[in-house]
Order: C-alpha cells, then structure tokens, then sequence
C-alpha cells in the first residue's frame, strides 16, 4: 500500500497516478485474510476443544480401567488367601497338638499348597507354639504382630500381616477352635504369578504390590496416584510422573484392614496415543480448508474487487473529463447496486454537464454581445473624447467646425458629417462646414447637404431645431444586392447653449445596423462639447479683437510720444542752438535787450526741451524701459552742484535756500542724472509755491538708506491733494492755472526713487508749507562691485 | 574699441543731415573745436553715389531719420564701402529712445549723441569723439 499511498496526493495538473494495484492487493489481502480467519479459528477452536475432551475421557477410562484391574487383583488375592486359609484351618490338628502332628500336617500342607514356604501355629497369647524353620515372619521371642493376628483370629479370615523387604510374606489364618492362629509364610513367586496373570494392561502397563509405600517385593520406595489427602491411601487414579520420569496413568486399590495395596500403571504414551492420532488429522484437515478457503476466497475476492477496479477506473475517467462512462452491471448484489446507480450518476452528470454547456455557450454568446455592445461604446467614447480634446485649443470657430466635421467623420465612420448655424434672426440655419466639404459642380457632393434648413421643414435639422431635441431616423438603404441589407441612418443634434439653440451637427450615414441609440447619447454630450468649444471660439474671437484693439491704441500711444518727442526735438535743436550761439556773441555784440530776449527764449526752448524729456520718460518708464546708471554718489556735492540753480530759482523772492547736511554722510547708490532730476524738480515745485520764507535741504542716514528731504514755507498741500500729486498728468487743485508744467514732475520723480528702490512721500500743512522726503539706499563697498560690472 | 586719435584741426567730419540748418549749426559748434572742414551729405545713398568725391573722412556725424534710406539702411551700405567702411560714424538723431539707443549699438554705431544738441557740451562730444572715446548720450 506504501506505494498506493505515497501516489495519492498527486499535483492537480500532473498526470494522475492510479493505485489500481494497490487497491487490489489491500482489498484482497483484507478479504483473504478475514475469511482464513473465520474457517481456521472455528476449525481449531472446535479441534482444540475436541482433542482435549478426548483426553480427559482417554484419561478417565484409561483410569478407571486400571483401578478395575486393580480391584480385580486384590480379589484374585484375596481368593487365594482364602483358599490357603480354608486349606489349613482344615487339616490344622485340634488342641494342643505335639510338635510331630504338626510336623505331619506341615508336609501334607506343604504338598496340597505348594505356594506356601513355611507355617507357624501361635497361641491365645500369641507365643509360637510351633513353626517350620524357615518362617521368617516370626520375632525372635516368638511372637507376631498381635494386633493383626488377634484381628484375623476374630474374623475367621485370612490377613496378610506382612510383606517385607526381600522378605516371604505372611498370612495369618485362624484356627477353626479360635484359640490359635496359624502364620502361612507365602512364596514370592507365587504371590507374583497371581499379580501378573491375565494382566490385561497393554504392552508397557503392569500391575505391582504395594507394602507400606514400597513396591513388593523389591522394596523400592514408589508414588502412588494423588487420589486424596490422607492416611492410608484411598482407592483411586490419576495422572502422574514416577519417580524415574516417565508419565504414567496409575490406579491404586489397598486390600482392606493391611497396609497393603494394589498399584496398576501404564505409561501415558501408550494411553493417549489415541488423541495425537486425532491431533495430526485435525492439523491436517484445517490445512486443507485453508487452502481451500483461499482458493474460494481468491475467485470471491476477484468477484468483488473488478466490479469495484471498473468503477474506480471509469470515476478516474470521468475525473478526466471523459463523461461518457457506462460499466456493465455483472452482479445482483450491493455491487451490482452500486454500479447501477454509478451509471446513473454518469448520465446525470452527462446530461447536467450537456446542459452546463449549452448554458456556457449561451452566456459566452450573450456576453460576446454585451463585450461587442462595450467595446463599439468604449470606441465612441473614445472617439468623443479625442474629437473633444481636438478641438478645445482651435480658436478659429470657422476652422473649428470643419475641423469638427472632419473628426467626427472620421472617427465615427460616417458618410458625411455637417453643421448648421442658426443664422441671425433665428429663422433659418445655414449650412456652415460639411466633411466631405460640398464643392461646386462636384457631383458626389451635390445635394449632399441642403444650404439652408428652416425649422419644421421637414428635414431632420429642421426637426432638430423646431424640437430643441436630437433627431434620428433611419430607414432600409436602397440596394441592388438583397442580401446586403444596410440601414441608412439620419441624425440632427441641436448645438444648444442654455436654451438658446446655435447650431445644428448632422450626421449621415448607412451601416448593418444603423445609429443606435448609445451612440446617440454619445453624440449628444460631444454636441454640448462642440457648443462649448463654439462659445469658447467665438468668445475668443471677441476676445482677441478688443485686445487687438488695446494694444493697436497702446502702441499708437507709444509710437505717438516716441513721435513727437522726436519731432518736437528736431526744430528745438536750431532753437536752442543758435540762440545760444548768439548768446555767446559768436554772431556779433548784442545789446542787453536783445540778450535778454534772448536769454527769454533760450530758457523756454530748455522748458520746452525738459517737459519732452519728461514725456518720453514717462513713457518709457511705462513701457518698463527705464534703466539706471547706477554709481557710489556723494549726495553732499550732488546738492552742492544744484544749489546756483536753487538760487536762480528762487531769484527775485524774499526766499533763502538753505542746506543742512552732516559731512559725514554716507555715500548712496544712484544714478546721479536721475537723482540731481529729483532734487532738482523738487527745488522747483518748493521755488514755485513758495514767495517768501525759506527752502531747506536737509539729508540724514541710518545703516541701509540715505534720507533726503526738501522742506519749504510755501502755501501747503491739501490732505484729498496728497496722493494725487504723485499722479502722472495731475495738479493740485490749488495750484494755479497758469502753473507751469502737465503734472509729470512728482510722478517721474516717485518713479526715479522706487526704481532706486527708494520711497517718497509728502508732510504738509496748508499755509505752513511742505516737505517732500525721499529715500535711497546706502551704498555698500560689496554692492558697489557688483554693480559697477554691470 | 580703440581707434586713432585725430586732432580736431586736421579732421574731415562728414556730416549726413536731410535739415541744412541743423548742418550749418553744428559746423559752428565744431568751429570752436577747431575743425576746419566739415563736408555735408542730405543722405546716405547721396553719401554712397558721391564717395569718389570725397577726400579723407575721419568721422562721420549721420543722422537716423533720413529720406530715400533711414540711418541703419545707410550705415550698413556705407560699412560694406570700401573707403568708408572704416570710418567711425556717430548717431545724431532725435530719437533718443532707449529702444533707439539699443538699435543703434546693435547695428554697429560707434556713438550716440541726441538732439537737440546741447551747444555747450557738443563740441567736447566731438572731441571726445576723435580721441577714441565712445560717447553715448541721448542727452
């Protein structure tokens, strides 16, 4: 079974490993093995007890025949006795006879009994009155066992009195007057011819005289059988071993009212040769029904085991897939019964399993449908998706639609794909694109698409916009093949934004099937993504014209201040030049009126100059084109080099300009044109509002900025004014109309000191004056090398 | 870039100007420099179609805005000529635009003075101009 066993677990998609084999030594073996069991225990049981009983009753006849031998003995014995005793209480001499008469008697006796080896005649008083010579049972004061003797005399009986070692031995009788008793000495061999005649005790079996526990006459010390406790030894027989080892069956009878006894044996070979006869043939005979069992049992076992072997290998077979299983029904029995019903098990399953098929066939048909159904959505989707993604970066709602078009016939697969907008006014949609696009004097395309639709026409745009719903409707394409039966299918979907419809996209086109209602829905939501994509364009479009229209009037302003700066420039340049030219007296001596008129027009051609700086600054400050000359300046000799046009601006008023400024103020990073700018712009404005008092430049510094400030005792800056000032284009409300300059200074000024990196602001009280501070970074030793690379 | 000195008394200035008033006035300025001869082109193609007449040129002031072909289109035919291709030319122009400025040192000026000229600073410009320095001022 070891290796039935170790094949069992066999990996599922191994090839399978049958015990067959072993199934049929194990069932087989099993089987053998109970049915030897079942003939050869009973058998042997039954044999065993037989044989046992045999014995005992071998045993007990063989006992009770020796103790009947036995019994037989002692009364041939004892009749013998009888017989001498009758014989010499017979011819015994009455009273007290002399020596001689018994003498006579002694030799008739002798003659008539030859058995008897001597006689001896003993008194009342048990003295010896007479013996023969060779009595050896009389004691040497001539007396003999009284008790015995006296009982013998009693009875009128024979008793043996003694049988001893290598010794005659003795029968008293008494005499017929009873006063005397007469000792019979006994011959040996007589006594022994009794006990072996007519033995009937087998071959090795004899019968033997028993004296006081010693055999008679060799004087051997002997057993004799157990038959039960106690003195002297009852009647009886029993199995035992002598005491020179061989096994004996024995019987001892005792001769009454003597220490005597009669022991019969024969050995147990001889009495139960019987029982091992039966013995052999028992052994013999269950033999021969063990192979006769297995014999049966091997053709029973075969009976058993193939229906069951032709079972299991059509259960393997079956396990194999092979459900076309039949095994023939050879018995009646729970076999038989068990292979039926295996058979039916088989055509149930059979036909389960048919079933099963056709079930699987028709799920797998049904998700093959559903698959195909899934697959044609994933597709539209798909296909929605990419025309989608295609066309949410086209801006141009013209290019879109075609593009539109296109795609959707494209990845749709349809004949011909449109789109309708609703044209101002509502009334009617105009075809707008078309994929194949329709073109004139094509015939292919020609009435393809009609140019216009009106709701309710009759169309399916048409339709589709007196409905605000998408329209399909397919019907039988016509064909001259039968056979190739095709559906041509229409479809409008209106393009609707809110509730407002724009636009309609028609489809065309003639499959097996004809549009269904999925794909339906999918062109549905890519409508709604084309109206939006639409939208986003024509949103765009709007878009992209006002910013067009913006940066048109951005760059016209630029172009313009870049213009007239530059034409303005031109014709200052002779102004400026040539009147300073004769300034100098280069063109001759003037006299003071005319070099004052002069002066006039030099100083306002160098406003003039200023005040177009100013703009293109403006402008280019703006435009972010601004760049600074960055440099260590030495603040201090910057204000020292504008103090003459401080003075000149304030010539003619009762104003005094004043500086103070610690000398060892740091130096600042700036751009030393744009800073001078500043300050003196700032000089400017406090000259201009202020007609008397004074104008103070004052600078400090702590460690990372320089502070400049320009304080004055002019009219004062309105708070709502503050802010305003710093407003490119814009006055204070209190200055003066005939103020000069357009309201770009304090502007250009804030713009300088941030690009700087710098702040400005004003402190001012109306009345009192204003001050105007700003701010521009120390320069740093580490800072300055950098920058000057620049 | 180092280029030989003149002295303001031997140089030949060139000047490219469609306004001859504009001509007239710097040649004064230049005057108190000490420059002798100032030769006067209305515009480059007029500058390229006389170059045989002109003698020796050692600067050349030309301005931007020009009739037939504005200054960049003349600078570069006249840097493709072989007689003046080597002679320094100066920007004088009323756009003194940043953006101007950049152009003009991206097409290969060799300086930039702005109009309207400062009287009293021009010559010394000129001057620095013939010592070799660059000068860049839109101002």
């Amino acid at each position: 079974m070891g290796a039935g066993v170790a094949g069992v677990p066999a990996s599922p998609e191994g090839p399978r490993n049958v015990p067959t084999t072993g199934m049929r030594g194990g069932l087989g073996r099993t089987l053998l093995t109970a049915f030897l069991i079942l003939t050869i225990v009973p058998l042997g049981v039954i044999g065993g007890y037989a044989i046992k009983q045999n014995r005992r009753n071998l045993e007990s006849e063989a006992g009770s025949r020796l103790l009947s031998i036995a019994v037989l003995k002692r009364e041939r014995l004892l009749g013998w006795f009888d017989e001498l005793r009758i014989l010499a209480a017979a011819t015994v001499p009455s009273g007290d006879g002399q020596p001689a008469v018994y003498e006579a008697w002694w030799r008739s006796l002798a003659q008539a009994a030859p058995d008897l080896a001597g006689a001896a005649i003993v008194d009342a008083d048990t003295a010896i009155a007479w013996s023969t010579e060779d009595c050896p049972l009389i004691s040497a004061d001539g007396r003999v066992l009284d008790d015995l003797a006296r009982t013998a005399v009693m009875q009128h009986q024979a008793t043996l009195i003694a049988l001893g070692s290598g010794t005659e031995g003795a029968l008293a009788v008494t005499a017929p007057d009873g006063n005397r008793m007469i000792v019979l000495c006994l011959r040996t061999a007589a006594a022994m011819r009794v006990m072996h005649t007519e033995a009937g005790l087998g071959a090795t079996g004899r019968a033997s005289l028993v004296w006081d526990g010693h055999l008679w006459p060799s004087g051997e010390p002997c057993d004799l059988p157990q038959t039960s406790a106690g003195e002297p030894p009852m009647s009886g027989h029993s199995l035992y071993q002598r005491r020179d080892g061989e096994l004996v069956v024995g019987a001892y009878h005792p001769i009454a009212e003597t220490a005597g006894g009669i022991l019969v044996e024969q050995p147990q070979d001889e009495v139960f040769a019987a029982t091992e006869r039966v013995a052999a043939t028992l052994i013999a005979m269950v033999l021969a029904v063990a192979l006769a069992t297995t014999a049966i049992s091997a053709v029973v076992i075969r009976q058993i085991t193939r229906p069951v072997i032709d079972l299991t290998e059509s259960a393997l077979a079956m396990s194999e897939g092979n459900l076309d299983q039949h095994v023939s029904v050879r018995s009646r029995d729970e076999i038989g019964i068990l292979t039926y019903v295996f058979n039916e098990m088989a055509t149930e399953l059979k036909s389960l399993y048919g079933d099963l098929e056709a079930k699987v066939v028709e799920r797998t048909k049904r998700l093959q449908q559903a698959n195909y159904q899934i697959q044609r959505r994933a597709l539209h989707l798909q296909a929605s998706q990419q025309v989608s993604q295609a066309i949410t970066s086209i801006r141009d709602p013209e290019l879109l639609l075609t593009r539109v078009t296109d795609l959707i016939r494209n990845h749709f697969v349809y004949s011909s794909v449109a789109v309708y907008l609703i044209a101002p006014g509502g009334g009617e949609a105009r075809l707008q694109a078309s994929s194949p696009p329709i073109v004139t004097g094509d015939p292919d395309t020609r009435g393809l698409w009609m140019e216009r639709c009106r709701a309710g026409d009759g169309t399916a745009v048409g339709r589709a916009i007196r409905r605000g719903s998408a329209q399909l409707h397919s019907e039988p394409a016509e064909t001259q093949y039968g056979w190739y039966a095709r559906m041509q299918s229409q479809v409008a979907i209106p393009l609707k934004m809110e509730d407002r419809i724009v636009g309609v996209i028609a489809v065309m086109t003639t499959t097996h099937e004809g549009i269904q209602a999925d794909e339906l829905e999918v062109l549905e939501v890519l409508a709604n993504q084309v109206t939006i994509a639409l939208e986003n364009a024509r949103a765009y479009e709007r878009e992209r014209a006002a910013t067009e229209h913006l940066e048109a009037a951005e760059a016209f302003k630029s172009r313009f201040l870049s213009n007239m700066s530059r034409e303005l420039r031109e014709p200052l340049n002779t102004v400026i030049g040539f009147s300073r030219l004769l300034m100098k007296g280069l063109e001759g001596p003037l006299n003071p009126r005319q070099l004052e008129d002069l002066d006039q027009i030099h100083n306002d051609s160098q406003r003039l100059l200023y005040l177009i700086n100013d703009i293109l600054a403006t402008s280019e400050i703006q435009a972010g084109l601004m760049e600074l000359r960055l440099q260590p300046v030495d603040l201090l000799g910057l204000v020292d080099g504008v103090m003459p046009t401080a003075s000149a601006l304030v010539s003619g008023k009762e104003v005094v300009v004043r500086t103070e400024i610690p000398d060892d103020l740091p130096l600042v990073l700036a751009d030393p044109a744009r800073l001078r700018q500043v300050l003196v712009h700032l000089l400017t404005n406090a000259a201009k509002f202020t007609s008397i008092g004074r104008i103070l430049i004052r600078a400090w510094a702590n460690e990372e900025e320089v502070y400049v400030s320009v304080n004055d005792t002019g009219i004062g800056i309105p708070v709502e004014d503050r802010e305003r000032i710093f407003a490119f284009f814009e006055k204070g409300s209190n200055q003066r109309s005939d103020a000069d300059g357009v309201g770009l200074g304090l502007a250009l000024c804030r713009e300088y000191v941030g690009l700087h990196g710098g702040q400005m602001w004003v402190d001012s009280e109306v009345g009192v004056g204003s001050t105007f501070s700003f701010s521009v970074p120390a320069y740093v030793l580490e800072v300055s090398e950098a920058d000057t690379s620049r | 870039m180092t280029r030989k000195t003149t002295a303001p008394s031997d140089a030949v200035i060139l000047i490219v100007e469609d306004n001859l008033n504009n001509f007239i006035l710097m040649t004064r300025l230049l005057a108190f420099l000490g420059v002798k001869k100032c030769e006067w082109k209305a515009s480059g193609w007029k500058v390229l179609e006389f170059a045989e007449t002109l003698g020796q040129i050692d600067l050349i002031l030309m301005d931007i805005s020009l009739p037939d072909a504005d200054g960049y289109a003349s600078l570069s035919s006249l840097r493709s000529d072989e007689k003046l291709g080597q002679v320094p030319i100066v920007a004088v122009t009323a756009d003194v635009s940043v953006a101007n400025l950049k152009r003009a040192k991206a097409s290969g000026f060799d300086g930039f003075i702005g109009k309207p000229l400062d009287p009293d600073r021009f010559p010394n410009q000129i001057l620095r101009v013939l010592q070799g320095e660059e000068v860049w001022e839109r101002e």
